[in-house]
This record gives structure tokens, sequence and C-alpha cells, in this order.
């Protein structure tokens, strides 16, 4: 199907899902025409991405099944007619059709990349291909890989309705929209506090956002996390309020939530936590529990199917793992040690105070925090909130936005103390709810203060954009110049795309039964590569043992005979155990690649280390003698 | 609300604050900015 048609179908079918979906729980009633399309859409895109998972011991995870879905759910759009009717009668003011220039703006630097071929690294390691996969085996692809491979799938598999019906162009748009629908989700919550254009203000500081620019036209997951982060949120706090409507809406919401990836449990479990704490009505409890079992529990039993545990690979010692698993008590070590290498502040109290303002100031190399980290709007609007708040001290008991933020300061609190990293953006979903809770309570110190307070705040904010579509602009040079040049795909990609030629030549002289082994460096191929691939990790997967510091060619060389490999891409600098193999001729050379590193895309003069990999072929008659 | 000559001063204090040491955060980037960007 052309992405013509596919694009609109799979929006429909959101809009049409979750709308549907909303009135069964009966939310609907409560929610405002803005708040009725965007959480339509995002339960919707929950729904999109969780009932495939029951289509494929049906047979139905087809472009044809996924065709019919989209048809079904459609119809459902029809229920937002009323609310699409309210939103026409709005009458911007002059200053919000400026903001809305800009925006459009920004919004065309989303379209160039959705225009464009996927060159983000870890979108082709693992986003797409886990989609492709899927639809090539009719079923979610199991992976024995920690962390990228053996993972809850619920948005991939939205992304794999989107390949089923218009390819990798509709995927590429869908990405846009769910991503720009976490931005209208924003503005939509924000107008229950906030005029439009101060919304509108927000939405251009939260879409501008380093991060967001980073992962909103690529498969990460984070921004659209965000989105359902968001609604779970403001659901909470309404079921604090006492409704057993939203309370289901929450827990349905945060179902989908834990689909995503396993840490959001930390922040499903600060929203029931705060539910707890809120509120003394077991039913309220009991219904947002209920919800998020029921939506939830899929991946974590397809889990506890394939490995023996449901969390795979924390519960490593307390259950026993599957043999396809390959995990040992020494591969649960280094993944333990990696898993420390991603924290270089420790974990205490100190930290967790001041890790918002080293990020944003001084961030360690680890935070990730310059091309991916939240921008400066946050510590602007800092100082204005504190004003604001103590200003409104008295209201806060009994705020929705009380509960919201008890929501995100709670995760932020676990995710410090034992969250598996401390990337800046992977704390992306609590972002929305740290900017609306900064941004109200900024407003109304502006509100009661005056131009005094205002003038330093509005400068604060302006520059902040200012810098955000600076960064939006040099991220879109790579897009335009595709675009708008005479460059071709293949071009394209082998600028933005590492190792990019090995890719070609994969697919120029290896054949269906061949199957080529990808090392860390190389994962990006992993996508584009026509033909079979394994990625092996030092840390995240047994199936062949590469670990550092293990020099064991014999094993090495049974293990990858048992995976099928054929080939192996590898860099010159090659582990005593391959050095091994290559001089007892086990391996030999095939084709030598000159390649360049890249740091960035959007800013290639980072790097500018070149480095030589080599296409080794396995000979089928060696057997290496032991070492 | 405690809106004096102070708050304010501190109030725009701030602002430029944070927007120098967040430039000055990036400043690694800037030689790589320029070279996509200046033809």
């Amino acid at each position: 199907m052309s992405p013509v048609f596919a694009v609109p179908l799979l929006i429909m079918a959101a809009l049409g899902g979750g709308a549907a979906l909303l009135r069964v729980t009966q939310a609907d009633r409560r929610l405002r025409p803005a708040e009725r399309m965007t959480w339509s859409f995002t339960l919707g895109f929950g729904l999109l991405g969780w009932l495939p998972f029951f289509m494929a011991p049906a047979g139905a995870f087809t472009s044809t099944g996924f065709t019919i879905l989209c048809l079904i759910l459609s119809p459902g759009t029809l229920l937002l007619v009323p609310a699409v009717a309210q939103l026409t009668k709005f009458k911007p003011s002059p200053a919000f059709l400026g903001l809305s220039v800009l925006l459009s703006m920004t919004a065309a630097a989303g379209v160039m990349a959705a225009l464009s071929p996927m060159a983000d690294a870890d979108t082709l390691a693992y986003h797409y291909p886990l989609a492709r996969m899927a639809l090539e085996q009719g079923q979610p692809a199991f992976i024995p890989r920690a962390v990228d491979g053996a993972v809850p799938q619920l948005i991939q598999m939205t992304y794999a309705v989107a390949m089923a019906l218009g390819g990798e162009t509709s995927c590429n748009w869908w990405l846009l929209i769910s991503s720009w629908m976490a931005g209208a989700t924003l503005y939509a919550t924000a107008r229950r506090w906030l005029a439009p254009t101060p919304a509108l203000l927000l939405l251009l500081l939260f879409q501008s956002v380093p991060a967001v620019l980073y992962g909103a036209v690529t498969g990460q997951i984070e921004v659209r996390m965000a989105m359902m982060t968001l609604v779970m949120a403001v659901a909470t706090a309404e079921a604090v309020a006492g409704s057993v409507a939203m309370a289901v809406t929450a827990g349905l919401v945060a179902g989908f939530l834990i689909g995503c990836k396993y840490t959001a449990l930390l922040v499903v479990a600060a929203a029931g936590l705060v539910l707890l704490m809120f509120t003394r009505r077991p039913v309220l409890l009991l219904a947002f529990a209920g919800a998020a079992l029921a939506f939830g529990w899929p991946w974590y039993a397809w889990m506890w199917t394939h490995t023996g545990d449901p969390v795979f690979p924390m519960l490593w010692g307390l259950v026993d793992f599957r043999p396809e698993t390959h995990w040992s008590p020494a591969q649960n070590l280094a993944f333990k040690s990696f898993a420390a290498s991603e924290h270089q502040m420790p974990e205490n109290l100190w930290t967790i105070l001041t890790y918002p303002f080293r990020a944003t100031f001084a961030p360690l190399p680890v935070f990730e925090a310059g091309r991916t980290g939240f921008g400066p709007a946050g510590m602007i609007l800092l100082p204005f909130a504190v004003l604001g708040t103590w200003h409104h001290r008295t209201r806060l008991a009994g705020n929705p936005l009380t509960v919201m933020v008890a929501i995100a300061a709670l995760a932020y609190l676990a995710w410090m103390l034992i969250g598996p990293s401390q990337r800046v953006r992977h704390l992306l979903p609590l972002l929305p709810l740290a900017l609306l809770a900064l941004a109200v309570a900024s407003q109304r110190a502006a509100a009661t203060g005056g131009w005094r307070i205002a003038a330093p705040l509005l400068l604060g904010v302006t520059v902040t954009l200012a810098l955000q579509s600076a960064g939006q602009a040099v991220n879109a040079i790579k897009y335009a110049r595709y675009l708008m040049g005479p460059e071709s795909t293949d071009s394209f990609l082998n600028r933005n795309v590492p190792g990019w030629p090995i890719a070609q030549w994969a697919n120029n002289h290896l054949t269906a039964d061949d199957r080529l082994m990808l090392f860390p460096e190389n994962r990006v191929l992993a996508y584009h590569l026509r033909v079979d691939s394994l990625l092996v990790h030092p840390f995240f997967q047994g199936v062949v043992d590469v670990r550092p510091n293990v020099d064991d060619p014999d094993r090495l060389w049974r293990q990858m005979r048992a995976a099928g490999v054929t080939h192996v891409a590898v860099a010159n600098a090659l582990s005593p155990p391959l050095q091994s193999l290559a001089a007892q001729g086990c391996l030999k050379p095939v084709q030598e690649f000159q390649l360049r590193q890249l740091a960035s895309r959007t800013l290639p003069g980072l790097s500018a280390v070149s480095y030589a990999t080599t296409v080794w072929a396995l000979d089928g008659h060696c057997w290496p003698s032991p070492p | 609300m405690l809106v004096n000559r102070f708050t304010v001063i501190a109030l725009w204090g701030w602002v430029v604050m944070v927007l120098a040491l967040y430039v000055h955060s990036l400043r690694d980037l800037l030689p790589a900015v320029l070279d996509i960007v200046l033809p």
C-alpha cells in the first residue's frame, strides 16, 4: 500500500481505536476536545502495539491482517466528530499564529527527516530489524540478547504494522506523527492551566529539546513513552479526585507503557504508589492495578516463556534460565560490569539533587547530554516556578499537578537509585511532566509579579527557543542536502551509516545460506542487510561469547558454527581468539573496507577517526587446535 | 509575593547565567557546527 493511503489509515486506526477505548472506560466525558483527540491517539497507539501480539497465534500477523485491523478500528474516529467540531471554533490570537509559523518550521524539519532514509544507529540496529523480523516470522521475534533483543516490544509492533502497511517510508511518517502527538498531548494537557499561547510555547520548547529532536523521527521509543506517561499521570491525578473511569484509563495506559520497556515499570510503580498515597478508596487502586495487569502482562509472559525470566536477565540467580538464553554466571558478571559503567555518578542523595544541574551545565560523557540532552528550559524556569509555587502554596493540596509532579519525582528517584543508566535521554518520559509543572508555576509567578518577573522569563524562554531551533536547523541540514540536492539514496546512506559499504558488499556477494556475524561497531548494518546476520555483543548475549579477556578459540569456533555463522565482519584489531583462528586458517580474509567512525550524523566533524574492517569467511572444514 | 528589586535582579542574573553556562557546555560542538554551516 502506498504511504499516501497507509499513513492516514494508521492515524485513523489509532484515533478510532483510542476513542473507542475512551468511550468504553467513559473517561472521555471528563476530557476537553483537544484532550479527547490526543488521548485517543495515545490509547490507540498503545492498542496498535498491543493487538498484534494476539494476532500472531491466529496467523494474522501479516499486512492483510493489519489492514483489516486498521479498517476495523478506523470508524471509531466518528466518536471524535464533536471534539473536532469544537476545536474548529477556536480563534487564534496573533501571537498564537506567530508561534504557529515557528511550529510549522519545526514540523517541516521533521517532514524532511521522515522523507529521508532511516539512518539512526539504534533504529537500524534493533528497532526496525525487530519490526521487520516480526513480519518475516509472523510473530514477535525473540533474540536472546539483553537490552536490545529480548525486551518488551509494544512500540516496535506499531512499527511492524506501519511497515506492513506501507514500508519504511510509512514507518518513518508514523515516527514523525507519533512524536508530534507527544507534543500535542502536552499542549492539550497544558491547556488545563495555561492560555493557548503559553501552552503552544511549551509545546515548541518540548518539541525542540535536543533529546526530542534526536529521538522523534527515529525508532527511539522514549518520545512515545513520554506521551503515554503524560496521559497516565493526568488520568492518575483525575483518579485521585475520585474518578473510577480515570483509574481504569490510567491503568490501561500503564499496561501499554510497561509493554514498551522494562524501566517503565518504575514509572508505573510510581503512579500506583502515588494513587495509594493520595487516596483511600480501594476501588480506585483495584481499577488501576487490574487494568495495568490486564494490558501489561503479554510481554512479560512472552519473555518468561522464552527465557524463564519475565524481566530477562534481571532475575538471574532467582529463577531458572532456559538453555536457549545462553546466559551463564560469567555472562551475568560481564552484564553487571557493563551496567555499572553506565553510572558515573554514585547512586545517592547528592546525585539525585545535583544530576539536573550537572546534566545541564557540566555533563559527564555517559550522560550524552550535549546533543541529546534536555536543553536549558527547565533550568531557566526553575526560580520562576519556585516563586510561583511559593505564592500559591496554599493551593497545592488538591491540585492535579501536585499528583503529577509526585509521580515524576518518585519515578526520578527510583530511576536514579536503581535505573539502568544515567543517560539524560532515557529520562525523556518524565520531561513533559517536569516542563509542564515548571511552566505552569512560572506562568503563575509572572501573572502575579507582572512585567518585572515576566521580562526575564520571556527573555530566557525566547533565547532557549532560539538555541534549540538553531540546533534543529543544523540537525535538518543533512536531510535538506539529500532531498534538495542531487545526492542519491546510496550516497546519503554512505554518508550517514557507518559501514554502509559492508552492507552493499554483503548484499551483493553473500547468499541466503550465509550468516554474517556483526560486532557492535557494525550493529547499524542489521536493518540494511538482506542476508541473515547475528549481532554478538560482549556483554548482552552469550550465543557467541565474545567477552573481553576470554581467549578460547576452540569454544568461539564451535559457538560460531553452531550459530550458523559463515562470515564475520570485524574491525582489524582482532581479539586474541579471532587472531588465533585467523592464524590457523579457519578464518580467511575476503574483503577489507576503510571506514570512517561517525560520532554524530548531524556533526560528522566530531570524529575524524578512520578504521579498517575486514569480512572473514569461516572455513567449514577447519578444526582449530586447542590452545 | 516577594517581588522586590533583589528578586528581579536575581532572576535576571539567573537567566543570563543559565544561558551562558549552557552555551559554554556546548563549546566543543562549535567547530563541528561551523564545519557544516559555513560553506
